[in-house]
């Protein structure tokens, strides 16, 4: 396949150009890409030595930057995953507030998502709540907001969501303590009050 | 940047007093402000949220891992990695001495100190000690120094193979074959077990199965090297749960590790052979957040496997609903135990899940019963679980009626019904338990040398004085005691209570009926009474409008065998084709049964055709299917066996043929008696492999005892005779000895004309074989009017151009010149030549043979015109023959012919 074919690629590209623009492009094609994937994911369920359901983000990346025969580009890697850290934002609270409706549906993507989304919870707990956390945060705080989606939704390191956000790791790593201790205030976890785990129970 | 953040930023480089003056100073008179930046800063502090460690997890899940693989572990170098789980890492790996790839697992766990790695080798050495070709062998275990500390690691044997589910999913897998390899799976766990070690995490990912389709467990042990009974939590935060919570044990759901033992795996063992049955998972979680999953393992009841196909119900339920239930303790002991009641129930023995009841041995037991007698009594498939079925049918159409009373009515309703059911099947057990355990031949061998319906007499007696009052128990019981006459081959006995049951006693269950009207069927088209078999399937048709299948193949197959004797060979035919489509693909025993049964009917159909190659083929995977469907001394399995026998015949290979015949006849005797009436087809074959190896005594001494035993099981006058009588006469006329001869094969004619007048191949024979008695007599009108009444049936059967017709026509055009009706001979020549041509061959000798005779005649009619072409259709067809010179010589005699003619 033409490296130039891939409209991901593309987008990542002009990204890297400093196309704004590009970035809004982008989006709709790794969700896309991103429910693709879960979904063949639960046709080929096999656990064991395969591809774990969680590492739905890192198969995107893979197919994508062998198309594009970026693989080894950090750019372009910090760039997708800056990306698809909020594509898969969208398609994991999408699937949240599926699952809450309707207890039981025919979604295809139903198994892996649910696994991506029990793996992050361990983490952070009621996802949608957070979710939502993060949108009233954002309002006064876009860039501290950013940050976590990026670490949280994208899996990347303090110094991959520096790079992408064009910041320094200093100022990245403030913003993320500014960001992290609001969010635990908000969510009720005080100091010396408990842990996440309890908030699960 | 909001005053907040830039405050708290700040105040994060500073700490005691220093932070607390800025604060002061920074929030001037904003106490709020100062407040909540204090309280974040104090949130940072006691970072719980978003931890790192978390995060990395979480990294590593979302956008992988781009860190190189580790040179060495340990005395390993690292090849590549196979893959990566929640809990672990596998690398291949190459170990030094001895030299060998390995698989090599790093475990994501950190072990407690020196206690922990000295426990990790403890259980890596019990691991390594499991030595079993079902188990991925561990060769060593160990610490090495990874970035995140000291890891435990495990080097085990490295299985090419496929996933257990792939193995399932790659082809499609008999149930049989399903079955052998749940049986391979529990016993490689059964040598751990042996050994006090549980796997603790059996799931299809952790059984590989090789290309030679050997099973390979994997990861003993290691669930509980990582101390994760019953720590759902921990599991699943790291995504691995999910895929196990489904194969986990109702004691590992609800936490209580305590409890986990051998039986443990003995559920899980369950559920992956629910799933390798049913495709389905007995409780399917995948949809429910873990407490609620967690709950229904420990709760719900799976649904039996028969509702998701109803060739499952029976022993196989019971066997998997053994193994899943939720308490240990009614769970089998050991996977031995599992994996023996398994492979009886591939024997078709009783299994030991339940309690052995009287009524449930007895189930086996007739089950077995049936599925050894009788071609249609495959269709029954246990009479007594038909008997059990039509009571419990019984039990709904009153629990409807019943639906109508008021609740307490009911309730003692219910009660009584109860009672009574159990008191009738009580009842109808003892009955059945006094015929069957007296009657079956295999069972009894006593039982052989005496006609049951004469011991039956008495216990019938009883019988019908115990049911005057249950009609619906009466029916049970005499469908239960024809299904075991015409096992028996005793056709006749059954007859009086298969029509009881469908005329006289009010409509029962389904269940019984079908049975009914397929055994009456069966007794009837055994006795010859064709119409009445068709009639009766007719009805059956009627009145059962929805078969399974499978039931529905074996009533095909039933129809066209009466169809096939009463000579409508190809609506047979075409009826076991269509039957076998029907039922081709199912994978339960039945039906595989059946199918069996359908191929070694077409396999007749070929035989007639003098396809034996082809049937041969046919005949030899049915007797395979057969022979493990119904065991190798079945009546199904020795019939196949017998037309086996007829095709080696047909291909001339006589070598085998005879010592097989001798076997089945030997089979034969040995488990349906010296009275079955089976035994006068077995008999004529036998005497036939013994005329081709030229024991003519022999023969005929076989001969006679099929025709002797043959009065006695259908009759002096059944045409079921007629093939004997005529194979006789056969041998007689081979030794000159015409009268006998003639006798023999006029009587197999008439017998055949008074009660199956059809036109068939046989009947054709008969009037040949009694013609040629007549030439060789000296009766040449007699014999001129034989054959030709052979030939018009000949032609009624198989049509005016079959192969096996046309040379018929050929030998009777010569006989038409030779009683002076040349004019007809030279027709009969014209019509056939083109069909013989077609169909025979230009070389056959019918081919050149007919070009020579039409020549011949037509240069005597003074025709030189027409005779020419044929002269040279002689020349042409001859070439290349052996007959070539001959026939040039005639072509050349006949041409001088055309010269002067033509002058």
């Amino acid at each position: 396949m033409d490296a130039d074919a891939n409209p991901i690629t593309l987008c990542l590209r002009r990204m890297q150009q400093g196309d704004a623009a590009a970035e809004h492009e982008l989006l709709p094609l790794v969700y896309a890409e991103l429910r693709r994937i879960a979904g063949s994911l639960l046709r080929d369920n096999t656990p064991g030595h395969t591809l774990q359901p969680t590492a739905l983000v890192h198969e995107a990346w893979l197919k994508m930057a062998k198309a594009g025969g970026q693989a080894g580009e950090y750019d372009g890697r910090v760039h997708f995953l800056a990306v698809a850290a909020r594509a898969m934002r969208q398609v994991l609270i999408n699937h949240a507030r599926d699952r809450k409706a309707q207890k039981r549906g025919g979604d295809a993507a139903k198994v892996p998502l649910d696994a991506v989304l029990e793996s992050i919870e361990a983490e952070t707990g009621d996802l949608v709540g957070l979710h939502e956390l993060l949108e009233r945060f954002a309002v006064a705080n876009p860039r501290p907001a950013r940050l976590v989606e990026l670490r949280v939704f994208g899996g990347m390191t303090i110094e991959e969501a520096a790079a992408a956000l064009g910041i320094g790791v200093t100022s990245a790593k403030a913003d993320w303590r500014f960001a992290r201790a609001v969010l635990q205030r908000e969510l009720g976890l005080r100091g010396g009050s408990g842990s996440p785990d309890d908030d699960d129970r | 940047m909001s005053p907040t953040q830039r405050i708290f930023a700040a105040a994060l480089a500073l700490d005691g007093p220093a932070r607390a003056a800025y604060l002061r100073e920074q929030c001037a008179g904003d106490e709020r402000l100062r407040a909540e930046v204090e309280e974040l800063l104090r949130c940072d502090a006691d970072a719980r949220y978003l931890d790192e460690t978390g995060l990395r997890s979480l990294r590593r899940d979302l956008a992988g891992d781009d860190e190189p693989l580790p040179e060495r572990i340990g005395e390993f170098r690292v090849l590549s990695l196979l893959g990566r789980g929640g809990m672990s890492v596998v690398y291949r790996a190459e170990q030094e001495r001895p030299r060998r790839e390995v698989a090599l697992k790093v475990l994501a766990s950190q072990l407690g100190g020196s206690s922990g790695r000295a426990r990790l080798l403890l259980e890596a050495e019990a691991l390594g000690r499991l030595q079993h070709p079902g188990i991925a062998q561990v060769f060593a275990a160990g610490t090495f120094r990874s970035p995140t500390g000291e890891q435990p690691f495990l080097a085990m044997e490295l299985v090419r193979g496929v996933t257990l589910q792939q193995w399932a999913q790659a082809a499609p897998r008999p149930l049989a074959e399903r079955i052998r390899m749940v049986i391979a799976i529990a016993e490689a766990v059964s040598h751990a077990h042996q050994r006090g070690l549980v796997h603790r995490d059996l799931k299809p990912a952790n059984v590989l199965v090789d290309d030679a389709g050997r099973c390979k467990v994997l990861d003993f042990g290691i669930a509980r090297l990582l101390d994760l009974d019953g720590d759902a939590a921990r599991q699943t935060r790291h995504g691995e749960l999910l895929g196990t919570l489904a194969y986990m044990s109702p004691e590992q759901a609800s936490g209580d590790a305590a409890r986990v033992d051998v039986r443990t795996d003995v559920y899980s063992l369950g559920v992956i052979a629910y799933q390798l049955f049913t495709g389905a998972l007995p409780i399917d979680v995948a949809t429910d957040a873990l407490p609620r999953g967690l709950r229904r393992i420990a709760e719900e009841a799976p649904r039996p496997l028969g509702e998701h196909d109803r060739a499952l119900r029976g022993d196989l339920q019971t066997i998997v609903a053994c193994a899943l239930r939720k308490e240990p303790d009614r769970r089998y002991a050991g996977m031995a135990a599992f994996a023996d009641d398994l492979r009886r129930l591939l024997a078709r023995r009783p299994i030991e899940a339940r309690p052995a009841t009287a009524l449930y041995v007895l189930t086996r037991f007739a089950q077995r019963h049936a599925l050894v007698l009788g071609a249609a009594l495959a269709v029954v498939l246990g009479l007594v679980v038909a008997l059990v079925v039509s009571v419990q049918a019984m039990a709904r159409v009153d629990a409807a009626r019943r639906e109508e009373v008021a609740a307490r009515e009911r309730s003692e309703r219910e009660a009584a019904e109860a009672r009574r059911q159990e008191q009738q099947k009580s009842e109808v057990l003892v009955v059945l338990a006094e015929v069957f355990g007296s009657s079956d031949p295999q069972v009894n061998p006593e039982s052989r040398h005496q006609p049951m319906a004469t011991r039956l007499r008495g216990v019938m007696e009883r019988f019908e004085q115990r049911f005057r009052d249950s009609p619906a128990t009466e029916r049970a019981v005499r469908v239960a005691l024809a299904s075991a006459l015409v096992g028996r081959g005793e056709y006749a006995d059954a007859i009086p209570h298969l029509r009881r049951v469908l005329d006289a006693l009010p409509p029962g269950p389904p269940a019984d009926d079908f049975q009914a009207f397929v055994l009456l069927a069966k007794a009837q088209w055994r006795l010859d009474a064709l119409a009445d078999a068709l009639a009766t399937l007719d009805r059956l048709a009627a009145s059962a409008p929805s078969l399974t299948p499978q039931e529905d193949a074996a009533v095909g197959c039933l129809r066209g065998q009466v169809l096939w004797k009463a000579g409508r060979r190809d609506e047979a035919t075409q009826l076991w084709r269509r039957s076998l489509a029907g039922i081709e693909h199912a994978v339960d025993n039945a039906s595989a049964g059946t199918a069996a049964l359908l191929r070694s009917s077409l396999a007749t159909a070929l035989f007639e055709q003098k396809q034996f190659d082809a049937g041969a083929a046919l005949v030899q995977s049915a007797i395979d299917d057969l022979t493990k469907a119904y065991g190798s001394d079945a009546e199904e399995t020795l019939t196949a066996l017998n037309s086996q026998v007829a095709m080696l015949f047909g291909q001339g290979d006589f070598a085998r043929a005879a010592p097989l015949m001798e076997h089945v006849l030997r089979v034969w005797t040995h488990v349906y008696g010296e009275d079955h009436p089976g035994r006068v087809h077995v008999l004529q074959n036998y005497a036939a492999t013994r005329l081709r190896l030229g024991e003519v005594d022999a023969a005929v001494t076989a001969f006679e005892q099929a025709l002797a035993h043959g009065e006695k099981a259908f009759g002096a006058d059944s045409p079921e005779l007629s093939p004997v009588l005529a194979n006789l006469g056969n041998v007689r006329w081979q030794q000159k000895r015409l009268d006998e001869a003639a006798a023999l094969t006029q009587r197999a004619i008439d017998l055949r004309l008074a009660r199956r007048p059809e036109p068939d191949r046989l009947l054709s024979g008969y009037y040949y074989d009694l013609a040629r008695i007549r030439r060789d007599q000296g009766d040449d009108k007699a014999h001129y009017e034989l054959a030709q009444r052979s030939l018009a049936i000949r032609v009624a059967a198989l049509g005016p151009f079959h192969e096996l017709v046309l040379t018929r026509r050929h030998e009777m055009a010569r006989l038409h010149d030779k009683h002076g009706r040349r004019r007809d001979a030279i027709t009969e020549l014209r019509a056939i030549d083109e069909q013989v041509v077609a169909v025979l061959g230009a070389k056959h000798r019918a081919a050149i043979d007919g070009a020579r005779l039409l020549a011949t005649w037509l240069l005597d009619d003074g025709d030189a015109a027409a005779a020419t072409p044929w002269i040279d259709a002689l020349t042409a067809r001859a070439a290349g023959t052996a007959e070539a010179a001959a026939a040039k010589a005639d072509a050349e005699r006949l041409a001088a012919r055309v010269q002067p003619a033509a002058r």
